[in-house]
């Protein structure tokens, strides 16, 4: 008996011995079976070897959220264009309550979306910048090429902290990659310091960068570009003497000029129109936006988002060069006629524009127009700029690029600067910028001649306005003019839609202008965007700007 | 050993030399198949004795050594010192014992390896005996194993149920057994005919249950493992098996979010939610011991199911298992005559709850008042609202209902299944075909599946079986989506979303033609349309088994299993004319083809043991997983017309093609040591160790150990004598599991994403590299401990059984996402940083018994789950993701509400709102400060806490089954409670981001009748931007607690005298309603699983007829 047991033993001992041998075996033959690598994404170790990874990188940079339903990149249409509907240029269709719109009516919270957006896109972009500054010395490449794309790597991320700076103040400045527990304890760095950090990054990318890229790399940062976001930055610290010399450098470049076209410098047949300084890349289908989409009217299809008000139109002169309260040429009947043609190719105009060989309609009685007020349009005039009627494509992947910086905006700022500053005024200095800028062959409106700085001033500002209409500056430019809490403080209208409050069960205003909305900027509040809440509830150390 | 002696108390009436063969029947049950008599080893076997004047013992020694025999005998029986003389070469054993015990009064039995020497009292001449055995219902029971008893001689039923067998004695007692049926001893008391019925097991601790890697009668295990069984799936008319599982087992947690035709199936949580990682907190499946999912089996197959929820039950699958396991186990032939089943049903599906929205003039009427309260115009005239009333201009002024015409599906379903089986001894098979045809509640919305099973076991010789399963099912998945190029999504849900936002007074179609839309949403125009996305999805499971049984109680097992899954999508979306100004266009196509391929490769070693008292088995195994998936799509749009769809009609100009593949790879080592002591001590341990390519090389491994134990108090002699105490069983468990299931990501490695990255200079596309994630090199397993401590006990006869768990369940090092700062620009690696509490009882208690021809049985079970998140990294909070430490996972953080302003008065004089606030805002309360006391100030910084959890704490279950005759009738009330439910977006309040107005939310607040607790803020327009009234807050953040009358049920057996002409041996018809009334507190319309901003498929109540017919 006992000896059996020995053999039953050594038969398991032999069956386990043999089990264990097939395990080693098996494990060392697959000694590589559990080493799996992505198949799709490159490594670190791979990367970063030649000017071909750097490019990839240098794209990652620029890349920019153009999707349709991302906000808050500040060189896409919904996050630079749709700033607009926080000022008196235009009207959020989506209502008062809406991201943008919000920022300026009295109720900015600290959960709002977009603040947010713009925010974490910031600086996911920063980051990827930093990455790319902390990796490129490792590539083999090169020496002049890798100077250029350093500087083009700075230049984007001191945007980024340019444009952080201007609507949050004090924001963590950060240059280096950083690990999670550097960036959940971070602390907000004083406006001052980001704004000299900046200067000086832009001033460095300026020298380094090139004034004009060859066909291929069309599209990428250039000094001007770089020497345009200095300039701003300088204006809105009031360094103007500073400012003017700068913009008087880009004028210098001599590679500018403003385009006569006007209406073409916002679609695609203008895209490379040599008064673009800096414009964010489209290509059709590809890598297209949903500008058109959101803008068309309802009529040609669109979703007609943005609704101009009232207070800009009125601000378009006559062809006289006078405003519609001097200007004979003015008929309050027919108020369109005899406009500045820039108000004609930036405006849709009720019973009057034709878009896609349609005509524009949107008085609340006319029951089967598409874009009728209130139910579509909620001002009765609607968006013409940037709206390309020739398209027939994918509306939500447009190819034209978006303008960011154009020469008339150097122009007019190197005008207003050099006002700022005390120099002297001279009819050359307004002939060389506004007056080059309004006289364009498509716009042709008479020249300034107004040489008292004081006089001057409120000329420029109204030049910039119309100017720019839409493209994202006039939201900048009320807060750093310091003006936005009485232009954003009231009653806002939009279309006549009566003659007079009684003819209309609407409300309107006394001359029957279609009553809009009502904001309430707030002074000591809403000059600064609320630090995010979900930022602060990750990270207590960053403190919240007063009144959030 | 040989000395059998006396002293095991229960077998003490019997012969002492079953105790052995009682241990190895538990063993050859377990296989699923009976050892028959058989003469195989002892014919082929060849002996060389020559002793000369030895003893009987020294013979039977001297046999052992060269042979694999083992002889039974009882000491005071037999004279083992009688001498003989004995030379013999090369002979068979029967010549040698003959010779042996020529001039005894004994007698010897040659069963396989085992021989008996008993005293001869058995007259020689045998009796035949015949018989039948069938079930309680009176159907016959092919397959019935017959042992006399003190024998291993037996015979089985065939395909009739009936029996023939030769029993040496008269007043021999025959011993019954079958899977899943009491055992039952029948002494023959001279009778030749027998009919004996078998009880079906009640779920009792006799039965035998499915474990890791083998099976276990429910009385030895000594972890926490419920059964199903085909009994409670079978007659369920459920397309998923899930949705048959709601309730049945205590700590299985289902919830339900959908009712999509495909995408019904229930998320099952087993013992609470153990992680916040991506590492999984769903349970590991397994069909037939390979892992799977769900969605790989037809619910029809299904013999039984199996849910180890403890630890040290689920060990042994170590890495796999730390959310539970659960086992299924596929029917499998058996011998005897080819039988025939068929189960199908019809019936037809409505929500259980829907949202009843404003006609268009009330719409208009409470529009105008949002708008008023926002001091904006109103944007309806009394003229148009009238309008809107009488209806006369249906194309300016309609009245829609929207989510009507998007569900106006026929939600008809049918399934239908057939099973083939049967076999010989040695070989059996089933074979199963199914069809499911299940219609949704949406135009084109389908489910079509088509399942296929062959399961084999072949006994190829004594020592060698072979098992292999085989399954395919293909399930076609169709439903409408929105038109090419609307930027919509390409989903049904898309649509749904749509009609939920948009108003009534757009009208759905005007008479020129026209479809009505808000924005991109044309919901009308694509269910007209013929958009389609179509998957179709293969799932093969194939595993091959071989049984090597290499001396007695030592096998070894190789197994191979293959699991590939293909889906082919196919997707179009056309182009639409909207009106004469909008297309939604150009159409576009999509072709999308998945493949990924699972295959294990598995070595057991299993060794069983029994020495005298002590029982001893012990398990070895490796085994290797590896996996991978492959997926192309591919794309194009301007394709010429709606009627072309396939990706060559569209254009190249834009064509598209995307893909990639992922991979893992698993090994590891395991074993499992039982040990039981007389039958009533019982110890398990096991140990497994993981190896995983979703870590680095240095982190790799990880160790899982696990021990548990049970005593059956019932089987110890102070507790013998209770009468209505038949069992009494303690259960101690602790283990700890592993979890690692990070999908196909590599956070170890430092990567950059190449994909969707581009951007263009010089009107090229550019293609971009970024890194988007930050690498954690240091990542290893996520560990979850579990504590058990359980009782079961069997009462009153059998009748009543009772069940009791404890769990404490603690995951540490949860793989964490952390939420991190944005300022961090990248996305974080998971990091080994957290840790989470399930701690619970679970109580469940059946009752069986009948009076008569009357039937009743009652099953209930409860379970109490506290979740806790006891810490994440090193923070208090991740607002972003949930996450509180002392609070439970899937929290919803937010003020609490303190009803609605009133008036002005209520606004100044109440604690300052974190907003700008009117009358008829939400007040939320002021519960803390900078200085941790209320300082009349309302900020996000203080003031918010944790509301509840989507977890629900309680669930509980009753099923009542009632029987008079061929009458049957259930009925299932399952529920749950602790546990919270939002409607966000479109889907809450009323007009959000240009969304519309439930009949509920008239009873808003309104200047008229300001009523602090309306169930619904004023009105207003609201945005997508964070609105001040939307705030996560307990308003909105609502009980979600249900009870549901899951199932109800009546059938009808037709008498077997009917039936018989006809060949039938069954046929049963019935009636079945599933999710029939729900009892709960949500908001109007809406079911309690459902948390959605709109985006949902509403659940669904099912009525069906059904037959069970047996040939």
């Amino acid at each position: 008996m006992k000896r059996k047991n020995q053999y039953k033993l050594t038969f398991l001992k032999q069956i386990i011995l043999f089990a264990t041998g097939f395990v080693l075996l098996f494990s060392y033959a697959c000694s590589d079976f559990l080493d799996k690598a992505p198949l799709d994404q490159l490594s670190d170790n791979t990367f970063w070897k030649n000017e071909k990874d750097a490019r990839m990188a240098l794209a990652g940079c620029y890349q920019i959220n153009n999707g349709m339903w991302v906000e808050g990149d500040w060189w896409s249409y919904r996050g630079l264009l749709w700033l607009e509907f926080a000022t008196d240029n235009a009207f959020d269709r989506r209502g008062i309550h809406s991201n943008q719109s919000k920022l300026t009516s009295g109720d900015n919270i600290s959960t709002n979306r977009v603040v947010r957006n713009y925010w974490r896109n910031s600086y996911k972009k920063i980051a990827r910048c930093n990455n790319f500054l902390e990796k490129i010395g490792e590539v083999n490449m090169d020496e002049t090429a890798k100077k250029q794309m350093i500087a083009e790597v700075r230049f984007i991320r001191a945007c980024q902290y340019f444009y952080m700076s201007q609507f949050w103040g004090d924001v963590p400045l950060v240059t280096k990659v950083l690990t999670i527990d550097e960036a959940n304890n971070v602390e907000r760095t004083p406006k001052s310091q980001v704004v000299s950090f900046v200067l000086s990054e832009l001033t460095d990318a300026a020298n380094d960068l090139p004034v004009s890229w060859d066909p291929s790399n069309y599209g990428r940062a250039t000094k001007g570009a770089a020497l345009a976001f200095k300039g701003r930055l300088q204006m809105a610290e009031r360094s103007w003497a500073d400012a003017a010399a700068t913009y008087r450098s880009i004028m210098d470049l001599g590679v500018y000029q403003i385009d006569p076209r006007y209406e073409e410098l916002f679609i695609e047949s203008g895209e490379n129109s040599p008064e673009i300084i800096f414009s964010n890349q489209l290509i059709e289908n590809l890598l297209g936006s949903g500008i058109l989409q959101h803008h068309y009217p309802f009529m040609a299809g669109g979703w007609h988002v943005m609704c101009t008000l009232g207070s800009l139109v009125d601000d378009y002169e006559c062809t006289d060069g006078k405003s519609i309260q001097e200007s004979p040429l003015y008929d309050p009947d027919h108020p369109f006629d005899n406009r500045d043609p820039r108000l004609y190719m930036s405006v849709l105009l009720p019973n009057y524009s034709t878009f896609k060989g349609m005509l524009y309609v949107t008085h609340p009685d006319s029951i089967t127009a598409p874009d009728r007020i209130p139910t579509k349009t909620k001002t009765g005039y609607g968006l013409r700029k940037f709206m390309d009627e020739s398209y027939s494509g994918d509306k939500l992947s447009y190819g034209g690029n978006l303008p960011i910086v154009r020469y008339s905006e150097v122009l007019l700022s190197y005008l207003e600067s050099v006002i700022e500053a005390g120099q002297p005024i001279t009819q050359d200095l307004l002939d060389e910028t506004i007056n080059q800028v309004r006289g364009r062959a498509s716009v042709n409106l008479p020249p300034i001649t107004e040489l008292d700085p004081d006089k001057l001033l409120p000329v420029v500002r109204h030049e910039r306005r119309v100017e720019l209409a839409f493209e994202g500056i006039r939201y900048w430019d009320l807060l750093r003019w310091g003006i936005a809490d009485s232009v954003l403080n009231g009653d806002f209208y939009g279309a006549k839609i009566a003659d007079s409050p009684n003819d209309t069960p609407y409300q309107v205003d006394a001359t029957g202008h279609f009553y809009v909305c009502t904001r309430h900027f707030r002074k000591d509040v809403d000059y600064l965007w609320p630090i995010p809440q979900t930022e602060i509830d990750i990270n207590p150390n960053l403190t919240q700007n007063p009144g959030y | 050993m040989k000395n059998s002696n006396s002293g095991r108390k229960n077998c003490t009436n019997l012969p002492k030399i079953l105790i052995k063969m009682k241990l190895t029947l538990l063993l050859f049950l377990s296989f699923g198949f009976v050892s028959l008599a058989s003469q195989g080893y002892a014919q082929e076997m060849r002996l060389d004795i020559n002793l000369k004047d030895a003893t009987l013992k020294q013979v039977i020694q001297a046999i052992e050594q060269q042979s694999q025999f083992s002889f039974f005998y009882k000491n005071d029986q037999i004279d083992v010192e009688k001498r003989v003389t004995l030379k013999e070469k090369n002979a068979p054993i029967q010549d040698i014992l003959n010779k042996a015990l020529a001039g005894t009064d004994l007698t010897y039995t040659v069963v396989d390896r085992i021989i008996v020497i008993r005293p001869n009292k058995f007259p020689l001449q045998p009796i035949k005996v015949e018989g039948k055995v069938t079930d309680e219902q009176g159907n016959p029971l092919p397959g019935v194993n017959i042992i006399i008893k003190g024998t291993q001689k037996g015979t089985m039923t065939g395909g009739d149920g009936t029996f023939m067998l030769d029993v040496p004695e008269k007043n021999a007692i025959l011993v019954f057994s079958f899977v899943g049926y009491e055992t039952k001893e029948v002494p023959l008391n001279g009778r030749t005919t027998l009919n004996v019925t078998l009880k079906e097991t009640a779920i009792g601790l006799q039965e035998v249950v499915t474990i890791a890697y083998g099976t276990q009668k429910k009385i030895n295990l000594t972890g926490s493992v419920d059964k199903v069984t085909s009994k409670e799936i079978e007659n369920r008319p459920v397309t998923q098996l899930s949705q048959a599982l709601t309730g049945q087992v205590p700590g299985m947690t289902i919830m339900q979010r959908s009712g999509k035709p495909g995408a019904d199936a229930g998320t099952i949580r087993i013992r609470g939610v153990g992680t916040f990682s991506n590492a999984g907190k769903a349970p590991m499946v397994l069909v037939d011991g390979i892992e799977a999912s769900l969605n790989d089996i037809d619910p029809n197959d299904i013999e039984s199911i199996s849910v180890l929820k403890d630890a040290a039950s689920a060990a042994i699958y170590g890495s796999r298992a730390a959310n539970g396991l659960i086992l299924i186990t596929t029917k499998s032939g058996k011998p005897g005559k080819f039988r025939v089943t068929y189960n199908g049903y019809a019936g037809w599906t409505r929500p259980t709850k829907f949202p009843e929205y404003l006609g268009s003039a009330d719409y208009a009427r409470l529009y105008n008042e949002a708008l008023e309260n926002d001091g904006s115009q109103p944007m309806y005239t009394e003229e148009e609202i009238r309008k809107f009333e009488d209806g006369s201009d249906p194309d300016n002024y309609p009245d829609t209902d929207w989510l009507d015409l998007v569900f106006s599906g026929s939600g008809f379903q049918t399934k239908h299944d057939f099973n083939f089986s049967g076999g010989s001894k040695t070989n059996t098979y089933s074979l199963s075909v199914g069809y499911l045809n299940q219609k949704g509640l949406v135009p084109r919305n389908y489910n079509k599946r088509y399942s296929f099973r062959l399961n084999l076991n072949s006994q190829i010789s004594k020592k060698l079986e072979l098992i292999m399963h085989l399954s395919a099912i293909q399930s076609e998945l169709n439903e409408p989506i929105p038109a090419g190029h609307s930027g919509a999504g390409y989903r049904l849900e898309n649509i749904v979303i749509h009609a939920v936002r948009i108003p009534p007074t757009i009208p759905a179609k005007t008479s020129e033609g026209y479809y009505g839309f808000l924005n991109e949403g044309v919901p009308y125009g694509w269910i007209e349309s013929n958009s389609f996305k179509n998957n179709k999805i293969i799932h093969l499971l194939g595993n091959i088994n071989l049984n090597w049984e290499i001396t007695e109680g030592l096998t070894v097992t190789g197994i191979l299993g293959y699991r590939p899954y293909i889906n082919k999508e196919h997707t179009f979306a056309p182009e639409l004319v909207v009106n004469a100004n909008k297309t939604q266009g150009p159409a576009e196509v999509f072709n999308y083809w998945d493949n990924n391929n699972y295959l294990t490769l598995q070595a057991l070693v299993n060794y069983d043991k029994t020495i005298d008292i002590h029982h001893f088995h012990i398990l070895g195994g490796y085994t290797q997983e590896s996996y991978t998936d492959t997926w192309t799509r591919a794309y194009r749009d301007n394709l010429p017309n709606n009627s072309l769809n396939t990706i060559n009609a569209g254009s190249e100009e834009n064509m598209k093609a995307w893909g990639s593949g992922a991979e893992f790879a698993m090994q590891s080592v395991f074993g499992r040591f039982n040990y039981d002591l007389k039958n009533r001590y019982l110890l398990e341990i096991n140990v497994r160790a993981d190896g995983s390519s979703r870590f680095a090389p240095g982190n790799r491994w990880g160790i899982f150990p696990s021990i548990s134990g049970a005593w059956i108090l019932t089987e110890e002699n102070f507790l013998n004598d209770i009468d209505w105490l038949n069992v009494f069983k303690v259960r101690l468990s602790w283990g700890v599991l592993g979890n690692q299931n990070i999908g196909t990501y590599y956070p170890y490695q430092s990567v950059y994403v190449i994909n969707g990255i581009n951007y263009s200079w010089g009107g090229s596309l550019i293609p971009g590299a970024a890194a988007n994630t930050l690498p954690n090199k240091n990542i290893t397993w996520e560990t979850t401990q579990t504590s058990d401590i359980g009782l079961d006990m069997s009462l009153l006869d059998r009748k009543l059984d009772f069940t009791f768990d404890y769990f404490h369940k603690v995951t540490s090092d949860i793989l964490y996402n952390i939420s991190t700062s944005s300022v961090l620009g990248l996305t974080p690696s998971e990091q080994n940083a957290g840790k989470v509490l399930n701690r619970g009882i679970e109580l469940s208690l059946d009752y069986n018994d009948h009076v008569g021809n009357f039937r009743y049985g009652a099953a209930l079970n409860f379970s109490y789950i506290h979740n806790e998140v006891l810490e994440i990294a090193n923070i208090e909070k991740d607002i972003a993701k949930g996450l509180f430490v002392g609070y439970p996972l899937e929290s919803y953080y937010g003020y609490l509400s303190d009803g609605l302003f009133v008036d002005q008065n209520d606004v100044d004089t109440y604690p300052t709102q974190p907003y700008n606030a009117q009358p008829g805002d939400i007040r939320y309360k002021d519960i803390s400060g900078p200085d941790g006391v209320p300082d009349g100030q309302v900020d996000p910084n203080y003031d918010r806490t944790v509301i509840g959890s989507r977890i629900p704490k309680y669930t509980y279950n009753g099923n009542l089954s009632l029987g008079y005759k061929n009458l049957d009738f259930s009925v299932q009330l399952q529920g749950v409670a602790g546990v919270r439910g939002m409607l966000r977006g479109y889907a809450g309040a009323a007009f959000y981001h240009k969304g519309k107005a439930q009949k509920w939310h008239l009873q808003r607040w309104t200047k008229e009748n300001p009523n602090r607790w309306a169930p619904h803020p004023r009105v207003q327009i609201l945005s997508n931007a964070g609105e001040p009234n939307l705030f996560t807050s307990d308003f909105w953040a609502r009980n979600a607690s249900y009870l549901r009358i899951k199932n109800m049920q009546i059938g009808y057996s037709l008498p077997k005298k009917w039936l018989s002409g006809m060949g039938v041996n069954k046929l049963r018809v019935y009636f079945s309603a599933d999710n029939v009334y729900t009892f709960d507190s949500y908001y109007p319309g809406w079911d309690p699983e459902i948390n959605t901003g709109g985006y949902f498929y509403p659940i669904t109540a099912t009525f069906t007829f059904g037959l069970n017919l047996v040939f």
